[in-house]
């Protein structure tokens, strides 16, 4: 059996006299898609900002391919190989989509001046390998469409190598046709053997695309389940009432 | 030309050209104009002697605001750097060494301490920087008791800083020259540039990914200081003494001067280069005003009315202050 | 009672935690010549004028803002009032009190109408009323011999503008905290988003409080003006940021939602009374400068650190 990419044991994370999450414990494996559902305040954002190196938990352990990690800021879990896709983006809305790509990982010459024509190339590259339509690569971000923004962020997420993404409400904002290519995309990302963690508001969208599925309330894992066989009704249950009664684990 | 636009907004420009540079030919063209007198050379070296100072205060305050955050305790600085470069009494070349780099790593430190308060302890950076004019002025009135400066002997070497002339520029101007471009390079083709920008864009994404935000702000901030410090130092060399009670409030004009040349007061968008390029047009019409005989307190009223009319003609443009 | 109900009142907070006012009194006690009548007398003088401009400067705070302009006004309004006296005192009182509400309303639009940060709005509003002010008087005082408008500081045992200002603080305080209008300036400075979908009009509440901060500074430009017998136009300098650490010491924060009349008189008479003292111990002007920029910078740095541990 492979080792998971990601393994959290026993988290937990207050913040003054508020218990974000009050002990969670979950697996992610290389090529699975485990979708994290759950209402608002349920500490999905606590859990992803933990994972993604934005706070560090209270108490508990994370490991990554089997190697306990003590996340201080973001840039440490990039440099453990997980990416995170957050809901707003994260795009700087004054700098360029080049700019934006390489973003806080700008690639150098000497005495730290900026390789500006390598940089561009590159994000070039990957995102037209996305997104073949994208051509205007040097226009501010602030002037692009949400799948274009949306493009971006993924991009670069998949160009630096990836073990673990991370995605956040990724449909939330986009048109069908458009969700329908991130589903794709999803789909493609697994193949690779990438372990995806995707946050969503969608029960039927996750289902869809989720390999397993955790149910989160009040700051604990209410339970596991496989997507396949799983109905929706019985998902927004878990979410509701926060009990795993009549349900396959 | 990649690199200006990498930095993903446009100046406000007419055919190619920065519009800031259009508005600094037509205020030449008008001031020659207007009165026979500003074009006569010995004018015209004055008004570059006067933007020089305030130009490099306006410099650091672009840098700081490019990331975001005011600097308005840079009048107090270019004072006690000014006060501290006499006091050392540069009578001999190597005290005049000590004059220049101890100023110069005092206003730094200044920077630093401001620095830290905005960013590590996320204070307001007007109120912060005030507060800080304030209490440098005050310590510095207090370590003078409130004397004029007026060492004697200064060396020649310490008073070379401003009177030289390179092929008939004075020495001010060139090292004003000298840094509008160091710094237009440093911000458009660095690392720590690109992410200044980036933290003034949005200082969440920035630390997001990755940024070292405290670092690189406080950075921002010890930088204006140094300059605030050179600004001082140059000062005391162009005029040999200070009476500290005289506080020359430079942060406005700066202000202005950084705000026309079309840095953004949200952060995110500037060029040290504009910003000298505006700088120059608040010194011409500066300039002007004092031939047609208006006095301080007019110039200051032009003043803030030109801040207000640049803050909401690029509010205007940008759709957001 | 048990203690620790006690301790949180604010009542008790205002006296002897922030600002520790009855600590400062009680040291101060220890000063030749605090509590004369003489010393007393001039004590309330002085805060009398900064406390008007104090208790504007809380309410523009609470509605979020910022007003940098005070100073100016206050100096623009001793001498507006000195000129206009030739056509009799409440001429000369109104006009000043329409200068500095004229002054705020300006304010006012450049931040909600034209969306800049207040600071810097006001910042170059102080400019522009400072420079105005200096070039029409062409930098030098203007001179009042006017007995009536002198009279205006008198008053036994009770100053005049105490007495103002003692009406004023109540005004401010009853509209704060008993009408409706006071809870809405609240809410528009906790949050502005909210309130504006909640019905509020924020930015005509904004405008309002920024036309109070300069009426008030006008006010106790006139009231200065009369103390010292003149209008000068280069008075004022220091007038923000005392008005500002006053009211940061009183509870308000640069945040917004937050102050009180009660802090803002609290915080106040600190101010005052610190400088009363410093001037007792007969320290030159720039220990004064120095104390007051160094305080107004430790507290800011912890408002902006409660600021990171108390996120709302």
């Amino acid at each position: 059996m492979t080792a998971p990419i990601i393994e959290l044991v026993d988290i937990a994370k207050s913040f003054g006299g508020i218990r974000a999450l009050k002990g969670v414990s979950l697996s992610i494996f290389p090529g699975e898609v485990m979708a994290l559902v759950g209402h608002n305040g349920a500490g999905k954002s606590v859990l992803v900002q933990i994972i993604s190196g934005v706070f560090s938990a209270d108490k508990g352990t994370m490991l990554v391919a089997g190697q306990p990690v003590q996340f201080r800021n973001p840039a440490d879990a990039r440099d453990a190989a997980i990416e995170t896709i957050y809901q707003t983006l994260a795009l700087a809305d004054n700098l360029d989509a080049t700019a934006n790509f390489f973003l806080g990982r700008e690639l150098r010459k000497a005495f730290g001046f900026l390789d500006t024509r390598r940089m561009k190339d590159v994000a070039a590259r990957a995102l037209q390998a996305l997104n073949p339509e994208f051509i205007d690569i040097e226009r501010p971000v602030r002037q692009m469409s949400g799948g274009q923004r949306q493009a971006i962020a993924i991009a670069r997420a998949v160009h630096f190598n990836a073990r673990c993404l991370i995605m956040d409400e990724p449909t939330a904002a986009l048109g069908p046709r458009e969700t329908a290519e991130v589903g794709e995309l999803i789909l493609r990302l697994r193949q690779k053997g990438l372990g995806i963690l995707l946050v969503s508001h969608d029960v039927r969208d996750v289902i869809r695309l989720a390999n397993r599925i955790a149910v989160m309330k009040s700051g604990q894992l209410v339970g596991v389940v496989d997507a396949e066989g799983a109905n929706e009704d019985s998902i927004v249950n878990m979410i509701i009432r926060g009990s795993a009664k009549g349900i396959r684990h | 030309m990649t690199s200006m636009t990498a930095l993903g907004f446009r100046s406000w420009r007419i055919g190619y050209l920065p519009a800031i540079y259009i508005i600094l030919i037509v205020v030449i063209i008008g001031a020659g104009l207007t009165s026979d007198r500003f074009l006569l050379p010995s004018n015209l070296i004055a008004v570059f002697q006067q933007a020089v100072i305030t130009g490099i205060v306006a410099l650091g305050m672009t840098i700081v605001l490019i990331g975001g955050q005011f600097d308005l305790s840079t009048g107090a600085v270019v004072m006690m750097s000014a006060v501290m470069a006499l006091l050392i009494s540069p009578d001999s070349a190597v005290a005049a060494i000590l004059a220049v780099f101890i100023p110069i790593l005092a206003g730094a430190a200044v920077g630093v301490v401001n620095g830290l308060a905005v960013y590590a302890v996320r204070a307001n950076s007007i109120v912060v920087t005030i507060g800080m004019q304030f209490l440098i002025v005050g310590l510095v009135l207090a370590a003078v008791s409130g004397q004029h400066v007026y060492p004697e002997n200064l060396a020649a070497s310490f008073r070379a800083i401003a009177t030289t002339r390179i092929f008939g520029i004075p020495m001010p101007v060139v090292i004003f020259a000298a840094l509008v471009a160091l710094l237009s390079v440093l911000m458009s083709k660095t690392v720590f540039g690109r992410h200044v920008y980036a933290i003034g864009g949005d200082i969440e994404t920035a630390r997001k990914a990755g940024i070292r935000v405290i670092q690189i702000g406080t950075l921002t901030f010890a930088l204006s200081g140094a300059l605030a410090a050179l600004a001082g130092v140059i000062i005391a060399a162009l005029v040999g003494h200070v009476d500290p009670t005289a506080i020359a409030k430079y942060e406005f004009p700066a202000l202005t001067a950084v705000v026309l040349g079309g840095t953004s007061l949200s952060g995110g968008e500037g060029r040290p280069a504009e910003t000298a390029a505006a700088i120059l047009v608040v010194s011409v019409i500066t300039n002007l005003m004092t031939i047609m005989n208006y006095q301080y307190p007019v110039q200051l009223l032009v003043q803030g009315i030109l801040l207000t009319g640049a803050v909401a003609f690029y509010a205007y443009r940008r759709g957001h202050a | 009672m048990r203690a620790s109900s006690l301790t949180s009142k604010p009542i008790f907070i205002h006296l002897f935690v922030k600002p520790p006012l009855v600590p400062l009194l009680l040291a101060a006690s220890f000063l030749d010549g605090f509590w004369t009548s003489g010393n007393l007398r001039t004590l309330m003088e002085s805060i009398s004028t900064d406390g008007l401009i104090v208790i504007g400067m809380t309410i523009v705070m609470i509605a979020g803002g910022f007003d940098l302009s005070v100073g100016a006004v206050m100096a623009m309004g001793g001498v507006a009032a000195i000129v206009l006296l030739p056509f009799g005192l409440p001429i000369g009182l109104l006009g000043a009190v329409f200068a500095g509400g004229l002054a705020g309303y300006l304010n006012g639009l450049q931040v909600t109408w034209l969306r800049i940060n207040p600071f810097i709005a006001t910042l170059s509003m102080m400019v522009i009323v400072r420079g105005a002010t200096l070039a029409y008087t062409d930098t030098r005082p203007v001179v009042s011999l006017d007995e009536n408008f002198l009279l205006l500081n008198g008053g036994r045992p009770v100053p005049l503008p105490f007495l103002v200002l003692v009406i004023v603080a109540i005004l401010a305080h009853v509209a704060l905290t008993q009408r409706p209008w006071g809870r809405h300036v609240y809410a528009v400075g906790a949050g502005e988003l909210a309130a504006a979908m909640s019905g509020l009009k924020t930015a005509r509440l904004k405008r309002q409080c920024y036309v109070l901060s300069g009426v008030l500074a006008g006010l106790a430009g006139v009231l200065l003006a009369s103390r010292l017998g003149t209008g000068s136009p280069i008075i004022g300098e220091a007038t923000p940021l005392i008005a500002a650490a006053a009211a940061l010491l009183g509870g308000a924060s640069l945040r917004g939602g937050e102050g009180s009349v009660a802090g803002a008189i609290a915080g106040l008479i600190f101010v005052g009374c610190l400088i009363n003292v410093l001037n007792l111990l007969d320290m030159p002007s720039y220990y004064q400068r120095m104390t007051i920029g160094g305080l107004l910078l430790l507290l800011v740095v912890t408002d902006g650190t409660l600021m990171r541990l108390q996120p709302r």
